[in-house]
């Protein structure tokens, strides 16, 4: 379910996104900040996707993002394709591997699911640092993937405002597909499935497909911000496959909010500039993002959408409260 | 092929299989007993490593086995302490598991960057437990791995024991075949809890000291481990401890195979391969029943 008032919240981040530049727009740090914080809001938003609103323990996602971002990278290099068709590409590489891993593992319960994506996740790294005789550049990496580029005009590598805007087209178009994905049948039949387990499978839901779809439109969306981040980042390495991106992301979620739509992009952009301010920090960077974890974890589970969320009800609480008019406590026993 | 070196890799097999034969049970333990899906399981693994390391050749100079036999009570209590603080709040919450797996990956942050910020990013090695080897008809079977098999042989059994013949294993058994039906009877839950959790870092703390014999302790090395613990659980059916132990030695054996013919790189992409082929003909695990709890 998505409220009204997340609609508002999702429109406001979009349109402050897209003016931002005129402020920043000369300070190029702060622009490939908020890029990079949009692409990572696409990819938190796919994850959370799953993991808020079906109830999928999938912790493969990066393993989708890298897996389209390789696609998309040696197409280009090898085939010389256009970067906008690897893009396409990546997309359809990260689904049709978020659905082949999705076969084996969706019909176990949801720890087993956890399991075996994690397990995947772990053993990407290792194939694709073996794998350099296939192409995927081993350890050193896959480079120079070529850039985007428009009316053909190569993107700038030194200035990201093309980038910045496909970028913020991108996180549109993985808001659009959550939401629809979530008002679809599919999203209702997660519902369904949430509050009565039994009814809505005899009413025909069936979870293992359900998951499966969108296992499989979040792999893609993953596969398709790999591509372009790869493009974007014009090199790869198995280093993306780190607890680094990972962690990141799973605090992006929980601090936006486990499934409350536009919590993850919230998150995104929260924790890349708390990250990016920790900077100093060197060493215990990690180590305070580790405790903050914990911390949300136990006192604020809902994350900043469903701190919203008790803030606005309590509000109202207290409004209605003192319209009512005021009770007289009469005592009826006599003294 | 070489008959003396394959020799080598089965005893290397054997050593590896029964560290990762406690390391397992441990992980499973914990899942069985309490629901527990521990991430910062491989964390612990390491913390066990390094205070042994910091009790023998860092900063005490212990022998390594006093070392390791201090480390271990250490980390069983630090376990029963991240039970109580960490865990135990979020047993009340309807989405217990989910939580769980997030206030451990936290906790798994917090260790590892800890044990970085403490120790450094270069590799410790552990004393070794001694020098002297075996030759049996020209295999050569070294004292670590003697030691190693000897120490996680005893490990199992007793733990084993514990869980058969006394009173606090038959209610942490009792806890995980119905927690309702435990509590009915009079066994104090949350104790239970913080006891398996608490004996569930303690093995791992045990695989952490015994495998610093053969590799490094570094502050990310738990992370691999915590993997392996898994796919040895799931592989061998989550929960089951025969499972668990033919798991654990079939896939310590195909890592020194895999090591010694295509490279160590090789060995997690087979595992994972064995994994799902167990998966697509059983899929839970070997030994294990649909919705059994050890």
């Amino acid at each position: 379910m998505i409220r009204r008032r997340a609609y508002v919240i999702a429109g406001c981040i979009v349109a402050i996104m897209a003016v931002l530049p005129l402020i920043t727009g000369d300070d190029t740090y702060t622009m490939r900040l908020l890029l990079i914080s949009m692409v990572w809001g696409g990819l938190a938003l796919s994850w959370d996707l799953q993991l808020g609103y079906a109830g999928v323990f999938n912790l493969g996602q990066v393993g989708f993002f890298v897996c389209g971002a390789y696609a998309s990278g040696m197409l280009t290099i090898y085939a010389g394709v256009s970067p906008w068709l690897g893009m396409v590409a990546g997309a359809a590489v990260g689904g049709l591997i978020a659905v082949a891993l999705g076969m084996a593992c969706l019909r176990l319960t949801g720890i087993y699911i956890a399991l075996l994506t994690l397990a995947f996740f772990e053993v990407l790294g290792p194939l694709l640092t073996v794998g350099r005789p296939w192409g995927t550049g081993g350890k050193s990496g896959l480079l120079p993937i070529p850039p985007l580029s428009w009316g053909g005009q190569p993107f700038s590598v030194y200035d990201p405002l093309q980038w910045y805007y496909v970028a913020l087209g991108l996180l549109i178009v993985s808001m659009i597909v959550v939401v629809v994905v979530v008002r679809s049948r599919i999203g209702r039949g997660f519902i369904a499935l949430r509050d009565s387990e039994s009814l809505a499978q005899a009413l025909g839901v069936d979870r293992f497909r359900s998951s499966l779809a969108v296992v499989g439109i979040s792999g893609a969306l993953a596969g398709l911000l790999g591509a372009f981040y790869a493009s974007y980042q014009g090199v790869l390495s198995p280093r993306l496959l780190g607890l680094d991106l990972f962690l990141f992301l799973i605090i992006a979620i929980i601090a936006g909010g486990v499934g409350k739509f536009p919590g993850a992009v919230i998150g995104a952009i929260a924790v890349t500039f708390v990250t990016d301010s920790l900077r100093p920090t060197g060493t215990y960077r990690l180590l305070i993002l580790g405790v903050l974890v914990v911390v949300l974890v136990m006192f604020l589970p809902a994350g900043a959408m469903g701190g919203l969320d008790s803030a606005t009800a309590r509000i109202k609480r207290w409004r209605t409260r003192r319209a009512r008019p005021p009770v007289v406590d009469v005592d009826l026993k006599e003294p | 092929m070489n008959w003396r070196s394959l020799g080598d890799v089965l005893i290397s097999g054997v050593t590896i299989g029964s560290v990762y034969y406690i390391i397992a049970l441990g992980f499973t333990l914990v899942y069985g007993v309490g629901r527990v899906l521990n991430l910062a399981y491989g964390s612990f693994f390491v913390w066990g490593a390094y205070v042994c390391w910091a009790l023998t050749a860092g900063f005490a100079r212990l022998p390594v086995i006093v070392g390791g036999l201090i480390a271990v009570p250490l980390l069983f209590m630090l376990g029963v302490a991240v039970d109580r603080g960490v865990v135990n709040p979020l047993r009340k919450r309807p989405e217990f598991d989910f939580s769980v797996l997030l206030a451990t990956l936290g906790l798994a942050m917090v260790l590892d960057n800890l044990a970085l910020a403490i120790f450094g990013p270069r590799p410790k090695a552990l004393p070794k437990f001694g020098e002297w080897r075996l030759e049996l008809g020209g295999f050569v079977l070294s004292a670590q791995a003697l030691i190693i098999i000897v120490f996680a042989g005893a490990f199992a059994v007793a733990l084993a024991l514990f869980l058969q013949r006394t009173r606090t294993g038959m209610s942490i058994r009792a806890v995980a075949q119905d927690p309702t039906g435990a509590r009915i009877v009079g066994i104090r839950l949350n104790r239970v809890y913080a006891l398996t959790f608490g004996l569930s870092v303690a093995l791992a703390a045990a695989g952490g000291i015994l495998l610093a014999q053969r590799f490094f302790i570094t502050p990310l090395g738990g992370w691999s481990i915590l993997v392996k613990a898994l796919i040895i659980a799931v592989a061998g059916g989550m929960g089951s401890l025969k499972g668990t132990l033919v798991a654990a030695f079939a896939l310590g054996m195909l890592e020194a195979f895999v090591g010694w013919q295509a490279g160590l790189l090789w060995v997690m992409p087979f595992w994972f391969g064995v994994l799902l082929a167990i998966l697509l003909i059983r899929p839970h695990g070997l030994f294990g029943a649909a919705g059994r709890r050890v």
